[in-house]
């Protein structure tokens, strides 16, 4: 106001002033004292005299005889306002509003710079995501980010991931973060049905991200208060620059392998698995004419050595191509993109396609009112395999399957008789379909009008669109269709969600010096979600393959639809205050309600303080020369979780208990009327410094998170007729340190070695449990005291030396041991599946137009469960399915020292049973990135008349190195660490183009 | 500038309905059963809730058998049901803990129906429909503790299962004794004969929606629940009720024999029945409504190529057992498996071509012969024994005459009922309320002998089904079955 007021006064007194001679001023604009800025408008402050400046950031300006001041502006970059007084050459430097992120951050509903942030932020750039083999973004965030833990448990293109940021806070209720895209938080996570995975994130492409900032602690979050619990992943899309307009052309080819093989887990061949099938014979005690016929029939001699592994797993393709253009004016910016990915897993009937297309407009209408509007579009066409035990899984068949039986028979044909009515998963990648069709739309239109210069209210309208057509078919002829004569299945499912943000923006200095400042932001945002799910099946197929759709089944067996909704509404107010941009003092309180809760219990209330002390603009620092930055944050606050189903809450009836062609009803939920929001309190304390001319950058974070009043779903006596009930009872806590270390050891004018480290410490501990009672789930204990996903098993003993049994202890006291399966009284804790410590180093080097990278990602402390070990390595269980090579280390002799009992036909003991030996050590080390890349010198790019060029090659998890020789599999299993024959993560080689001109 | 903000609040402030999002596919509990129509919803949510696979769905029938002396698994097979092979359940066994769960959850919904405060003497409707409640809840707490409790005959006031008749969320009842529990099936099966208005093949009508409910074997009618009386009384070894309640049947239900010329379409017959030829009460399922892949027609059947596991088979020996003009050996299929030693004598009993939508029968008109032979024998009238029997076999093997005297009339009517019921999952039951010591296949060898095999006699801890850990956990006021 004080401003405006001054404008006023000006513009009166140059009126009245008496006219001076007319001059004309030139000069630059540019970004960073090079890289020109061309369309900024220059405008004579108080006059309608405007000029621009041309491609090369040059501009030439006549001043009127009033003109005083001259300001300059161009989208995107901050004004700036020059006096012009006897100048006749003025050349400014407009400071970017949105790319740079070393200076600006955008956090919740809007931006901080780093010195006023009081919060615990990591941001990600587009560079670091950009052109990954990778289906959605959330697995290239895996070791970019202290904190937050990225891990796959399927390789499929398009599987979910799991992310959990400084750990896991909740025990029944959701652990997933927020993804707030472009300001609207948007359903994220895996929505298919029908399908063994998916991710809604697939349909975003990577490469039309500008940013990712990952809000960690009270004082970043809360202005997310009610769903701020695990984290919030605030993702910006590219937006463009004014000037000529920008062409970009990005593509990537290459292949993907098995990223992790244990040869010692590779099945037998045909004479192997005959042999040691003799073997348990003659241990199960069967006659020489018994053993003869059973092998004979088991494929002895038959010729055929057919190896199931080779013949499932291949070399996957994967490519893409993404075109985008940017430019505009100095009134309106745009940035247009479109994309395709393609990749094939490592296993048959694996793939992935996307199509996406991006747009973001920005235009300023007036002085006081930006309008803009985005969205990105996409679609992915999947398709995945069967995963875990069913038959129709190709990895299982990779295992289960006998060597002596081929996939195909002699003329060529599939070959439908297998061992033990096991399918033929190479005749099925051919003859069943399984797709997941996904398109999803993300955009908004938003508005900013500047009432005042210090007062904004900008107002955010969103869509977050995601449909998923899934498809199976499953033929008459052979496998999973046959019994029913052939069957298909069409789901539909659609999550439609929109949020309408309103905020104001005050900047207000309270001093009239500036050195004491505030800015406040109150809002109000409403959020709708609703989910819209139809299913059909129908069997009994004509003798056709051709025919797939459930149109062409006599008899539907599955026709069900029904719809889900959830709303939210919240207002909320942060404020901070800034002491000579020393002290920051931030506070933010937020009242949420959502529709999961009762009325009397739905709305919580939330709230943050943090507080940042910038050490290195003490006085007494200025003349240190050893600290560029020395900062000291600290946060705490509260936040919410409702991460439960949508009708927890009410007691209900529920229908679809249909008997005899009638409908049926039935009591569904026990329904707890007190229901309301789960806590979470984070307590962060940070450190930031940059020493030696910015060249060492530290940044350490300590926290403490207490997750109280959980939604817990608490196991109730079964013999009330349900099983949980979701209630507020139980507290957990996740502790943890992070490290960030930044260095630049070499930085000349042709070299550059940098050098980041990142370090994740997270001990989670279950502090109170009701009646501090256990609560069984799996192979997991949940038990007060100890971490989430605690694997409770019985102890393996070893193999007895003298006679090849397997041995257990019996007790949970690791002492007597027996070859007899002990009870579950002597299951023990044996290890957590969550990681004590992960992170990553990465090195860059740079050399003229050359650049090297590589970022090793690790992960040490958890414990991986081999779930079907007790098959393929169960010493003679499950008899007639093949055998991994390790079997064959089984004891023979007494005196045998090996950890593989004697192989009896039908199995040895319970040897098969879930015991510790299914559990191993899953730490490991993996070479997640390295590339070499190469861009072309500027000269030569001129003479080919292109902006520049850069190609590369790279490697994606080209080398995994794992602590446990006996690790079966792939180390990263998902947060629950379990492996489920899904198809293996791959390794991948890509070489990739990019021009711009 | 406090304007501005007023001005947002009101214009954007949502209407107070905004947060009251419904269910769209449920009602709120207290509002559930206020009419007969409702309780006919509710009564079929019952019925639904009995079709789980490891309830009346498969378990209980493939229990019965294959923990009995006629069956074991393929050594080709699927990985189901090993802990029933083998005998050896632990405290923490899946299927005994989905058979509690299956178990306690249809009885809450039958609590419902009874508790629902409508007065079945004002409305006939009313009471036929609590009438299907009461006997499903009494069905389920004997199948419930003759699968957690020593056989009545035995031990009858050693630890059987707690008795909810009233919803509390919060309650940790202790294990009532199994007589205790015996009472409580006696007094509901006996109120849900009271309380019937109905027979198979009748119909209903409601007057206030003029909708109809036609009675047929897929609802536990009259004489369905005196036969599971029968049943009950057979149990617990009270031959004069037994014989008293079979006979009431016998005369008064209606009901016919199948013959044995349509034994093996009976079987294939997939639809519900009404007109009161054997199948007294079933639990059915359609194309829409069943349970998927969790049938005993998938688990038993062999399809080469796949689509069913043929995990389940018949010893050599039982097959044997039929005569030649028994037309009930047609429901055992005798053919060559790869993987499995010998000959796989599949079962045939349900369905092949309509896997997904076979029936489950739980009391047959059948039944109610045997038990009043086994009755007679036990009551001392070896005569009438032989004659009951007689008239009962001539429906499946025109050939065979029963003439014995002394104990071997009791074989006979065992080995009758095992024959009969043979996959039902009746034998099992024979066997531990007698008592018996029994020797228990477990695999065979390429000549189709018997090799593995275990001998199972009282006392043996797996003939129990442990106590669910999780409810241990829970409820401490719940004690664990010996051995577990």
């Amino acid at each position: 106001m004080r401003k405006f007021v001054a404008t006023l006064l000006c513009a009166i007194l140059v009126v009245t002033q008496v006219a001076a001679q007319n001059k004309t001023i030139r000069g630059r604009v540019t970004e960073d004292g090079k890289k020109p800025l061309s369309n900024a408008s220059i405008i004579v402050k108080g006059t309608n005299v405007a000029s621009k400046t041309n491609e090369e950031g040059y501009y030439s300006i006549t001043i009127p005889a009033n003109g005083k001041v001259l300001k300059f502006s161009s989208l995107n970059f901050e004004d700036q306002e020059v006096n012009i007084g006897s100048k006749s050459e003025i050349n400014v430097i407009l400071a970017n509003t949105v790319s740079e992120l070393q200076q600006v951050i955008v956090t919740g509903y809007g931006t901080t710079k780093k010195a006023t942030n009081t919060g615990s932020i990591a941001t990600v750039k587009a560079a670091d995501i950009e052109n990954l083999p990778f289906s959605s973004v959330d697995k290239a965030l895996q070791g970019k980010v202290a904190g937050l833990q990225s891990v796959a448990s399927s390789g499929q293109p398009g599987a979910s991931q799991a992310i959990l940021i400084r750990g896991a806070s909740s025990i029944t209720a959701s652990n997933a973060p927020l993804w707030v895209v472009d300001g609207v938080p948007i359903n994220a996570g895996d929505a298919s049905r029908l399908q063994t995975t998916g991710n809604l994130l697939s349909t975003l492409n990577p490469n039309d991200i500008e940013s990712i900032s990952v809000l960690k602690d009270a004082a970043s979050q809360s202005i997310y208060g009610s769903r701020a619990a695990n984290g919030v992943i605030v993702v910006t899309t590219k937006k463009g620059k004014s000037g000529k307009t920008k062409f970009r052309f990005d593509t990537e080819l290459g292949n993907s392998d098995v990223a992790y093989v244990n040869q010692k887990y590779k099945p037998l061949d045909a004479n192997e698995y005959i042999n040691i099938t003799r073997e348990g014979l003659v241990n199960a005690g069967y006659s020489t004419a018994q053993i003869n016929s059973t092998v004979s029939s088991l494929g002895e001699g038959n010729g055929t050595n057919f190896n199931w592994f080779d013949n499932i797993m291949r070399v996957g393709q994967q490519k893409q191509y993404n075109l985008s253009a940017e430019g505009g004016n100095d009134k309106t910016t745009f940035f247009l993109s479109g994309g395709h990915f393609a990749q094939e897993g490592t296993s048959i009937n694996s793939q992935l396609k996307r199509t996406n297309v991006n747009v973001r407009i920005t235009n300023k209408a007036t002085d006081k009112l930006t309008v803009g509007f985005n969205l990105n579009a996409g679609n992915v066409n999947q398709r995945a395999p069967l995963a875990g035990g069913a038959f129709g899984n190709p990895l299982l068949s990779t295992y289960f399957l006998l060597p002596t039986y081929s996939a195909y028979n002699p003329d060529g044909t599939y070959n439908y008789v297998l061992n033990g009515g096991l399918h033929n998963t190479i005749a099925l990648a051919e003859l069943d379909k399984r797709f997941l069709r996904q398109t999803s739309a993300r955009g908004s239109v938003n508005g900013e009008y500047k009432i005042l210069d210090n007062l904004k209210f900008k107002s955010v309208y969103g869509i977050d669109y995601n449909g998923l057509e899934e498809d199976q078919y499953n033929n008459p002829i052979h496998g999973d269709g046959r019994a029913s004569n052939g069957r298909a299945f069409a789901y539909y499912t659609r999550y439609f969600n929109y949020v309408w943000t309103n905020t104001l923006d005050l900047q207000q200095n309270i001093t009239s010096n500036g050195d004491l400042s505030t800015s406040t932001q109150i809002g109000y945002e409403a959020q709708k979600s609703s989910g819209y799910f139809s299913s059909l099946q129908a069997q009994q197929f004509p003798p056709s393959l051709s025919l797939t759709w459930p149109a062409s089944g006599a008899s539907p067996t599955t026709s069900s639809a029904t719809i889900s909704e959830y709303t939210f509404e919240s207002q909320f107010a942060s404020t901070n205050l800034n002491y000579k941009n020393r002290f920051v003092l931030s506070g933010s309180f937020r009242r949420d309600g959502s529709s999961r809760f009762s009325a009397k219990n739905r709305y919580g209330n939330f709230w943050a303080l943090g507080a940042t002390w910038n050490i290195d603009r003490e006085e007494f620092m200025t003349n240190n020369t050893l600290f560029d930055q020395l900062k000291l944050r600290g946060s705490y606050g509260v936040n919410g979780n409702a991460g439960i189903g949508n009708y927890d809450a009410p007691a209900l009836y529920g229908f679809g208990f249909n008997y005899n062609q009638l409908p049926g009803s039935g009591p569904t939920n026990v329904g707890d009327e007190n229901l309301t929001w789960e806590l979470n309190k984070p307590f962060n304390i940070g450190l930031d410094f940059s020493i030696l001319k910015n060249r060492v950058n530290v940044t350490v974070d300590a926290y403490i998170r207490k997750s109280e009043n959980l939604l817990l779903s608490v196991p109730l006596s079964n013999t009330s007729g349900f099983g949980a009930a979701t209630r507020n009872i139980g507290s957990m806590e996740n502790k943890g340190i992070e490290l960030s270390i930044n260095l630049v050891p070499i930085q000349t004018k042709d070299l550059r070695w940098d050098l980041d480290f990142n370090f994740s410490n997270n001990k989670n501990k279950i502090t109170s449990l009701p009646n501090q009672a256990d609560i069984l789930s799996g192979n997991f204990i949940i038990r007060e005291g100890q971490s989430l996903n605690t694997f409770f098993l019985r102890e393996w003993a070893g193999v007895d030396r003298s006679t090849g049994d397997p041995q257990w202890y019996v007790t949970d006291q690791h002492q007597a041991s027996s070859n007899i399966y002990p009870g579950a009284n002597a299951r023990i804790l044996a290890g957590q599946a969550l990681p004590k410590f992960f992170g990553s180093l990465t090195n860059a080097l740079s050399y003229k137009g050359f650049n090297l990278s590589a970022q090793l990602y690790y992960n040490f402390g958890n414990q991986v469960y081999d779930t079907w070990r007790g098959y393929y390595l169960g010493s003679g269980f499950g008899a007639t399915f093949n055998k991994v090579k390790r079997q064959l280390d089984a004891w023979r002799k007494p005196g045998d020292i090996t950890n593989v009992p004697r192989y009896v036909y039908n199995g040895n003991k319970n040897f098969s049973g879930a015991s510790t030996y299914n559990l191993n050590d899953g730490s490991f080390v993996r070479v997640r990135d390295i590339q070499l890349g190469y861009t072309l010198p500027k000269a030569y790019a001129e003479k080919l008349k292109i902006g520049s060029a850069n190609i590369y090659v790279r490697g994606t998890n080209l080398f995994t190195w794992v602590k446990d020789e006996n690790l079966p599999f792939d180390p990263e299993q998902g947060t629950a660490s379990a492996s489920n024959l899904n198809v293996f993560i791959p390794k991948t080689i890509t070489v990739g183009l990019s021009l711009a001109f | 500038m406090f304007l501005a903000i007023g001005t947002i609040a009101m214009l954007f402030g949502c209407s107070k309905t905004f947060l009251d999002q419904k269910p769209f596919n449920s009602v709120v509990l207290s509002e559930a059963i206020k009419t007969e129509d409702d309780m006919s919803t509710a009564l079929t949510g019952l019925y639904a809730s009995l079709r789980a696979t490891d309830f009346y769905g498969r378990t209980f029938a493939i229990k019965g058998d294959l923990m009995a002396d006629k069956c074991f698994l393929s050594s080709a097979n699927s990985g189901r049901y090993l802990s029933f092979n083998l005998y050896n359940f632990t405290k923490t066994d899946g299927y005994a803990s989905a058979i509690w769960f299956n178990g306690y959850n249809a009885i809450k919904n039958a609590n419902f129906i009874i508790n629902a405060g409508l007065d079945p003497a004002a409305n006939p409707n009313i009471s036929q429909l609590m009438s299907e409640a009461y006997a499903i809840r009494g069905l389920v707490y004997f199948d419930l503790v003759r699968n957690f409790g020593l056989p009545y005959t035995t031990a009858p006031s050693s630890a059987g299962i707690p008795i909810v008749t009233k919803f509390d969320v919060n309650s940790k009842p202790a294990r009532n004794t199994v007589a205790e529990v015996y009472a409580q099936v006696i007094a509901d099966l006996t109120k849900a004969i009271s309380l019937a208005k109905f027979n198979q093949g009748q119909t209903m009508n409601f007057t206030l929606t003029a909708k109809s409910r036609s009675l047929n074997s897929s609802f536990m009618t009259k004489y369905a629940a005196e036969t599971v009386l029968a049943r009950v009384y057979q149990h617990k070894g009270d031959w004069a009720n037994a014989k008293a309640t079979a006979l009431d049947v016998i005369a008064n239900s209606g009901f016919s024999l199948v013959t044995s010329s349509n034994v093996i379409s009976y079987w294939k017959g997939a639809a519900p029945l009404t007109g009161k030829v054997e199948t007294m009460f079933e639990v059915t399922s359609d194309a829409n409504n069943q349970v998927g892949d969790g049938t005993l027609a998938v688990f038993l059947i062999g399809k080469p190529g796949g689509g069913a596991y043929g995990d389940m088979l018949a010893t050599k020996s039982f097959y044997d057992s039929y005569s030649a003009t028994d037309t009930r050996k047609g429901l055992i299929s005798p053919e060559v498996r790869s993987g499995q030693l010998g000959t796989a004598h599949y079962v045939a009993k349900y369905p092949i071509d309509n896997v997904n939508l076979d029936d489950v029968k739980v009391v047959r008109f059948s039944e109610a012969y045997l038990i009043l032979a086994e009755a007679y024998y036990n009551l001392g009238d070896i005569t009438n024994a032989n004659v009951t029997l007689n008239k009962f076999v001539v429906n499946r093997d025109p050939s065979a005459v029963y003439a014995s005297n002394g104990a071997q009339v009791l074989t006979d009517i065992l080995d009758e009922r095992a024959k009969e019921f043979a996959f039902e999952g009746y034998r099992f039951w024979d066997l531990t309320r007698m008592g018996y010591t029994f020797v228990k296949s477990q695999g065979q060898d390429a000549s189709n002998t018997i090799t593995t095999k275990i001998t199972v006699a009282p006392g043996n801890t797996n003939l129990l089904f442990p106590i669910p850990n999780d409810e241990i956990l829970v409820n401490p006021n719940v004690t664990q079955n010996a051995g577990y």
